[in-house]
């Protein structure tokens, strides 16, 4: 590719877990950043994966079902969050382990972080630490609930953020329990929040002379997706209740089952002509005219009637067809897409959405480009495969640290770094 | 030096509704002087939206208006008329970032597409957020949030297996959108600072939305599964319900990972070895028993009491809150997260503050503008024009 770059020449030292950072350093090393993924020999990333015990079906996701002969190395999950970066298995526990690492921060512009708040400055490698080596380091950190206050040494993921938010309470069916998305949707929210963060940051480091510590909480990041509910409350004290997919205006609004299995159709009407047209497709325009349906306030009024003529329709549809013929007739329609359906969408395929990738010991499949927001002049690519374990301790030590072949060798011998994974798999099962 | 992150970057903001604004407003929290260009007479269309104090509705106290707008200036601009755009032009030349949201090939239309104003201003970043992208088949279809999150390919993990997929609450993905586009443009600004050159930025929300599929979609390229949404039971958390009754009539968020530590948390440390639950796979299999340890447990324990217990052991729990609880929540009152605002015209309130401390440089918070509050400023004392020609715009529906 010839694609200008607009992240080169910068490097990202990414510790990490779960999603959030993850997802800032997938996005950093698409735009072209020298992503390092740093990990423990003793103890792999989560998604690699059970280290000594893989179960096919359950745990992670290999190709064909089969763990292979290194499955850290094959695992779907780690392939995809990890794309375009580099990876150094460096021991933090050990002080040879923090020297290098200490070595590699002189050398980096950000270092990323999602661990627990404290979990850095308890190895001695806070921000304050870490500007004495680098005073231009940019350090992000990326707990759930910030570095203070009474939750900051609470562990969190997306679910739970979710609960804590008030967002789960409004997610699900009136009749049922809270429903938690399982999507820890927060996760990549606040993983591409800090890609912008961190590009402000070294924008600033010029015009400021050093680097700074950029904090996030994610509950907080979380929160401001819900402040529509929350203005509601202080202004009418209304805690919003959850309503499925309805909305408190339009009707209908929702999703409506489809011909086959599982297939649904989302169908939204605002406005009366909408509701005509609708109608029209559906081959019942007498509908329009019915004192249930024929304005907006009696389509909320006898919303349970709306949705029964529709999905009367959209049953004996396929949802593509239904989708195109609706959009056609200028009312806002679209079907619930699998996952799976995704590299055979049409849109996807006119504007180049999914690119191969060749893995050494996966094979080659089809990985999403830029998040959703195309750069013109600079767009970036999928640049390389999820890097193996460890792949690059050679190239980070020896190449860009200059340390010597024997230095290299003497730190793989007191297992600081190691090729494949040491030990018992904390993760295991 | 404490100087905000964005001092000196100018913006002018002609998007509406969520996604645009949202992204403008950290814009402004992080110091750019954001320019709404909203239309004469109307605004912005969340303006009209809810919730409005005593559900009374007025386009200056839209409560969803007012927090998504914190920090930014107000002008009216009819851009249908040629002397509208003349204006926008204008403004232009002086702008860094232009953000918007209309239908693909509107602003082109109009002659103010990215092609016309990159000739005013080289160095403007453009950015469109549209449901599909300014290309491709779907790009003229219309969509709102819950068609976006169906087409992204994420609803159907969420939900019953018996019931239909379920959305987010609210506009979820609008808020998404409006981050992504915040990223895209920073990384835009930092490479026009190397470059010189400024560029655009087309937003897909649904390709936004795709990014956050996670993993699945290689679930079935690599195994060929196509998986079923599972409501609050996972096999990842051993087929048990996520959701579970408290002592004091509440509900908790449960999770049984590190396993170690959640057997001793719920009091049963012999589960530890038992070999019913040894495995992953085996704890799928046995999830209605490990349920059943799960239940006793909580119901005997208040919910933040279960909530404080389990984080001491690094067992990730969560009380299940409503939006009322924020406004008490001892973690985000320790932070000042809440910024108290007022507003002529619809009071004072709360507003969630930035989620990110940049360093000890403070982030900008102030009340969203009345409609077109700063046409002086920006048009007598920016462009020059005289209060007379303003009189005079404002009397054609220019302004």
């Amino acid at each position: 590719m010839s694609t200008t770059l607009p992240l080169k020449g910068i490097r990202v030292l990414e510790l990490s877990v779960a999603w959030a950072a993850p997802f800032c350093g997938k996005n950093l090393a698409y735009l072209g950043a020298e992503v390092v993924k740093v990990e423990a020999p003793y103890r792999p990333d989560g998604h690699r994966g059970s280290i000594f015990n893989p179960t096919p079906g359950v745990g992670a996701t290999y190709p064909q079902g089969e763990p292979g002969e290194r499955p850290w190395n094959r695992t779907g999950t780690f392939h995809e969050r990890y794309r375009s970066k580099l990876d150094i298995s460096l021991d933090l526990a050990k002080p040879e382990g923090r020297d290098a690492f200490r070595e590699l921060v002189g050398v980096s512009d950000v270092v990323l972080v999602n661990y627990r708040a404290g979990v850095m400055d308890n190895l001695g490698l806070g921000y304050d630490a870490l500007k004495e080596i680098n005073p231009q380091i940019i350090m992000a950190l990326l707990p759930g609930f910030g570095l203070t206050g009474p939750y900051r040494d609470y562990s969190s993921y997306g679910s739970n953020l979710e609960a804590l938010t008030g967002a789960m309470g409004l997610t699900g069916y009136p009749d049922r329990d809270p429903l938690n998305s399982n999507l820890t949707w927060p996760d990549p929210m606040v993983g591409v929040m800090a890609m912008g963060m961190i590009c402000a940051a070294i924008r600033h480091r010029k015009t400021r002379g050093e680097g700074m510590l950029v904090e996030f909480s994610q509950m907080e990041a979380t929160v401001r997706a819900m402040a529509g509910f929350l203005m509601d409350y202080q202004m009418n004290g209304r805690v919003a209740q959850r309503d499925g997919n309805r909305h408190p205006i339009y009707a209908p609004h929702g999703v409506f089952r489809c011909k086959g299995d599982d297939q649904w159709l989302a169908v939204v009407v605002r406005y009366d002509h909408e509701w005509e047209a609708l109608c029209k497709v559906m081959g019942k325009p007498e509908l329009s005219h019915d004192p249930r349906f024929a304005d907006c306030l009696a389509r909320l009024h006898h919303v349970d009637d709306v949705e029964r003529v529709v999905e009367a329709w959209t049953m004996t549809q396929d949802k593509v067809e239904a989708m195109r013929a609706l959009q056609q007739a200028g009312v806002a329609a679209g079907p619930v897409m699998p996952h799976y359906e995704h590299f055979t969408n049409p849109q996807y395929q006119a504007r180049g959405v999914f690119q191969e990738i060749s893995h050494p010991e996966a094979g080659t499949f089809l990985f999403q480009g830029i998040a959703g927001y195309r750069l013109s002049k600079t767009p970036g690519y999928n640049q390389r495969h999820a890097p193996l374990f460890g792949e690059h301790n050679r190239y980070l030590l020896h190449d860009v640290l200059g340390m010597t072949e024997d230095q290299v060798a003497d730190l793989e011998k007191k297992e600081v770094i190691s090729e494949v994974p040491l030990g018992e798999n904390a993760r295991s099962a | 030096m404490n100087v905000p992150v964005l001092s000196g970057i100018t913006v002018l903001d002609l998007s509406q509704d969520v996604a645009g604004p949202f992204c403008t407003k950290m814009l402004a929290e992080m110091g750019a002087e954001v320019i709404k260009v909203e239309p004469a007479g109307v605004g912005d269309s969340s303006r009209q939206a809810g919730p409005f104090p005593g559900d009374v509705p007025n386009p200056e106290a839209s409560g969803l208006f007012l927090y998504l707008n914190t920090a930014k200036k107000s002008v009216t601009l009819n851009l249908a008329s040629v002397t509208g755009r003349k204006l926008l032009k204008e403004l232009v030349k002086q702008a860094d970032i232009l953000v918007e949201s209309s239908s693909p090939g509107y602003m082109e239309r109009l002659g103010i597409g990215y092609q016309d104003l990159e000739q005013v201003n080289p160095r403007l970043i453009m950015t469109g957020i549209t449901p599909f992208g300014q290309t491709g088949p779907y790009k003229d279809y219309k969509a709102e949030d819950i068609i976006s999150f169906a087409m992204g390919g994420i609803m159907g993990a969420v939900g019953d297996p018996d019931r239909s997929p379920v959305k987010l609450p609210g506009t979820a993905t609008h808020y998404f959108a409006g981050v992504h586009a915040f990223g895209g443009l920073m990384v835009a600004l930092l490479y026009r600072d190397a470059s010189d050159a400024g560029q655009y930025i087309d937003v897909s929300i649904m390709e936004v939305v795709a990014s956050h599929t996670n993993s699945e979609y290689l679930r079935y390229a690599y195994e060929g599964r196509k998986g079923m949404r599972s409501g609050n039971t996972s096999a990842f958390m051993g087929g048990i319900d996520m959701v579970q009754p408290t002592g004091d009539g509440g509900l908790i968020l449960v999770a049984i990972a590190p396993w170690e530590n959640f057997c001793e948390f719920i009091e049963h440390p012999e589960l530890v070895t038992d070999p019913r639950f040894a495995t992953r796979a085996e704890r799928a299999k046995h999830g209605k028993e490990l349920n059943e340890y799960i239940v006793a447990f909580t119901k005997a324990h208040p919910k933040e009491e279960l909530f404080q217990r389990a984080q001491e052991k690094r067992v990730t729990w969560a009380p299940i809150n409503t939006v009322a609880d924020l406004l008490t929540s001892p973690q985000l009152l320790y932070r000042d997260f809440f910024k108290a605002l007022d507003h002529p015209v619809a009071g004072a309130y709360q507003y969630p503050g930035s989620p990110v401390r940049l360093g000890d440089i403070p982030s900008v918070y102030q009340r969203a503008p009345l409609l077109g509050e700063h046409n002086e400023e920006v048009y007598v004392q920016r462009l020059g024009y005289s209060r007379a020609d303003l009189e005079k715009l404002r009397q054609v529906g220019v302004i």
